[in-house]
């Protein structure tokens, strides 16, 4: 069990290369979409490889790509981000958040964290030698960000506070108040806030998604980012970007330029083509994810694992404390017993070790497979424990 | 809104590079994609390779990565090869992560201004030493002998070097590896314009020692048209991959998978481009410094075929005469040698021409 002395991403990543080993994993850990890109984005990019395949980008990215960003979070997100000087692109959402957490926090400074949280804000936070400051949370709130909890979290360090919404891993989605609050919380503290917008295309419920750059006072103060990742099937391709106010824009380029230079050029063109072509393929999606969101819900309720009422992302975050095992302990039970790839809480953030993060990225036979040897790894669990 | 780093991030940069042959500040040839290159990338995307890859690279690259690299004179197995997003992440990697664990960082005082913008992003402990002009722009083995006496650990080289071409000659270059090995030294060398130079490679010429001690950096296949598809590598010692791969993942999860189908097929469908482009862009760059000499305009020695400096009298003036004939150049301000300018030799581009006009 080399998993147990591993933490955080290198906790993730060696799950991934043991679940490699064997030839029938289903993956319900990862979260990379089981949809290929969309046809359309493909065929554009062909186009592009004949038409501009040797072009140039600047390092914040074509203007064209820019355009149809600003456009999309108008329309989205309704944040207004001016193309020339307002949006950079990057290499994925996982360099828009490398590069958010450089901008906001310097060696030393700290960064409100509301737990659990994606790991890489851990690992890039580390780089940037900040500190974290972590803000609890609680499944029996849906994970919910209290503002008084965070204002009872502010010390002289913080600097910026992130606002994940959906949040991965837990599904919590922040409200239209609390974002309210949370914006005048960190006016009256001048904090930084890196929002990160990548699921919000993917909430259920009827819940709504509220950008915190959209609320009043938040624009001037925070750097939003997205990718086409999850909401257009485009891991591969690593095409993110960061949206803020020209000042801290103007910094994040230059930690792009420093960092890796400009994106891609084919998965620039991709991009424009999902940005400004169709809808459907997120529609299908979303309602794909839905349903599968709910046989995973149901799969939990017959094993007797609580989960909450997860309203966002494409994964469930449950409570599996009444097992006896830790997270890494049953993650590691499911996978090498009947080759189920989840990922334990305790890679996301300390504290959340009686939890595990169960993603419904595959298709709906596989899933139910995976959530069926799941419930036999569960009632297999050693008596002993 | 304060931020620690904003000194260092005024690190100036080159800007976006060329989009025309008037552009003359770039480094590696701009030429068009082979429409081979664009089908292979082309059919992978159509056949579902959309998603995320290993960290370090899809598999049959690295391995061809590796042999390339095997084939300068080194031993590289795929285990020692990471694909990164173009040669400034490679930098960017190399110098934080290597720097940081392995250093003091040895840095010439001339490079690619690259370098110091990502030194600039994450202080990390460096010790100057410096350029020689006369020999564009390399550094000699007594001084890089002198930096590691004083606690230098991780000497970081161009070769050839990025503002002028200059390359080290094969004595250099084992007296350079003496050193490293008398005072338990790492060298990290940016090979990116090694292709177009016919001096020995820094693979070749410090390859007895295999990757141990050596890390080799560059943009994959310059020249085949993927300038902007972003594709770099990174060959190292396998001890050092895991930091590095760590590192990556956090930055950006995996390279383009299109960018990796391309540079895929680049390597094993294209051979003979930089055969064909190579002597003809060395001819090109004897003759833009002849020409150079002739205006008086102070060419500093070179070696690669793709750019020349000079270090004319007033470099102002000559780079305003050149933007009013609608040219620009590289400023040397950037690299660590105000006054000196870089001018790019591409395949579309008299540069002997154009300097001869500037009389």
């Amino acid at each position: 069990m080399t998993a147990q002395v591993k933490k955080g991403t290198d906790l993730l990543y060696s799950l991934i290369a043991e679940a490699r080993t064997y030839p029938d994993a289903i993956i319900m850990g990862r979260g990379d979409p089981d949809f290929d890109t969309p046809a359309h984005i493909v065929a554009a990019a062909r186009a592009a490889m004949d038409a501009h395949g040797a072009d140039h980008s600047p390092t914040e990215g074509l203007l064209a790509l820019r355009e149809a960003i600003s456009a999309r979070v108008r329309r989205y997100n309704q944040i207004e981000a001016d193309p020339e000087t307002e949006v950079v692109v990057t290499n994925g959402g996982q360099e828009a958040l490398f590069l958010m957490v450089l901008a906001a926090v310097g060696e030393g400074q700290g960064l409100l964290v509301p737990e659990p949280n994606y790991n890489t804000y851990n690992d890039a936070l580390r780089f940037a030698r900040g500190v974290k400051i972590g803000v609890p949370t609680s499944m029996h709130e849906n994970f919910r960000v209290r503002p008084e909890q965070v204002r009872s979290a502010i010390t002289p360090v913080a600097k910026a506070l992130l606002l994940a919404s959906p949040n991965n891993p837990s599904a919590g989605v922040i409200g239209r108040e609390d974002q309210q609050a949370l914006v005048a919380l960190a006016r009256e503290h001048d904090l930084t806030i890196i929002a990160d917008d990548i699921y919000d295309l993917f909430v259920y419920d009827d819940i709504k998604h509220t950008s915190t750059a959209a609320v009043p006072g938040g624009r001037e103060r925070t750097m939003t980012l997205n990718a086409l990742s999850k909401s257009f099937s485009m891991t591969g391709w690593r095409l993110g970007w960061v949206v803020g106010p020209a000042p801290l824009m103007a910094r994040v380029r230059q930690l792009k330029a420093a960092i890796s230079g400009p994106t891609a050029i084919i998965s620039q063109h991709a991009a424009i083509a999902a940005l400004t072509g169709p809808d459907e393929p997120v529609r299908m999606m979303h309602a794909t994810y839905e349903r599968r969101r709910q046989m995973v819900l149901d799969a939990l309720t017959s094993m007797g694992i609580p989960h909450g009422a997860p309203q966002g992302g494409q994964f469930v975050f449950a409570d599996i404390g009444f097992t006896g095992l830790s997270s890494i302990e049953l993650a590691q039970h499911i996978l090498s017993t009947e080759h189920v790839l989840v990922y334990p809480g305790a890679a996301f953030a300390e504290g959340w070790e009686n939890f595990l993060r169960i993603t419904f990225l595959q298709p709906e036979d596989k899933l139910h497979e995976g959530l069926e040897r799941m419930k036999r790894a569960m009632a297999s669990i050693p008596a002993s424990r | 809104m304060p931020y620690a780093l904003d000194s260092l991030l005024a690190t100036p940069g080159l800007g976006p590079m060329p989009t025309d042959p008037r552009d003359l500040r770039g480094d590696q040839p701009v030429v068009p994609l082979d429409p081979m290159v664009a089908e292979a990338a082309a059919r992978a995307l159509e056949s579902g390779q959309t998603h995320y890859v290993d960290v370090p690279g899809i598999a049959p690259l690295r391995e061809a990565t590796a042999r390339l690299i095997s084939e300068q004179g080194v031993i590289c197995r795929p285990a020692n090869v990471m694909i990164t997003a173009g040669a400034q992440e490679a930098r960017f990697l190399v110098l934080q992560i290597l720097g940081d664990a392995a250093g003091p960082l040895v840095l010439p005082d001339v490079v690619h201004p690259g370098v110091r913008q990502a030194i600039g992003v994450r202080a990390i402990a460096t010790l100057t030493v410096a350029t020689d002009p006369a020999r564009g722009m390399l550094v000699s083995p007594e001084s890089l002998g002198a930096a590691l006496a004083a606690g230098g650990r991780l000497i970081y080289l161009e070769a050839p070097v990025r503002l002028t071409g200059a390359t080290y000659s094969q004595g250099e270059w084992a007296a350079i590896a003496a050193l490293a090995a008398e005072h338990g030294a790492g060298i990290i060398v940016d090979q990116g314009l090694a292709p177009w130079a016919d001096g020995p490679s820094a693979a070749s010429a410090l390859g007895s020692a295999g990757l141990a001690r050596t890390t080799l950096i560059g943009e994959l296949l310059p020249g085949q048209g993927l300038q902007s598809w972003q594709i770099g590598y990174i060959a190292a010692d396998e001890t050092w991959l895991p930091p590095l791969q760590s590192q990556k993942q956090i930055m950006a999860i995996c390279t383009s998978t299109a960018a990796q189908y391309a540079a895929l097929e680049a390597m094993e469908g294209s051979v003979g481009v930089r055969e064909t482009l190579h002597p003809q862009l060395l001819e090109r760059a004897t003759a833009a410094r002849a020409a150079a000499a002739l205006q008086g305009l102070g060419p500093l020695p070179g070696g690669a075929g793709t750019v020349i400096a000079i270090h004319p009298p007033d470099g102002a003036a000559t780079q305003a005469t050149l933007a009013a004939q609608g040219y620009s150049a590289a400023d040397g301000a950037a690299f660590g040698a105000p006054g000196v300018l870089r001018l790019a030799v591409g395949p579309e581009t008299d540069l002997a021409a154009i300097l001869e006009a500037l009389a």
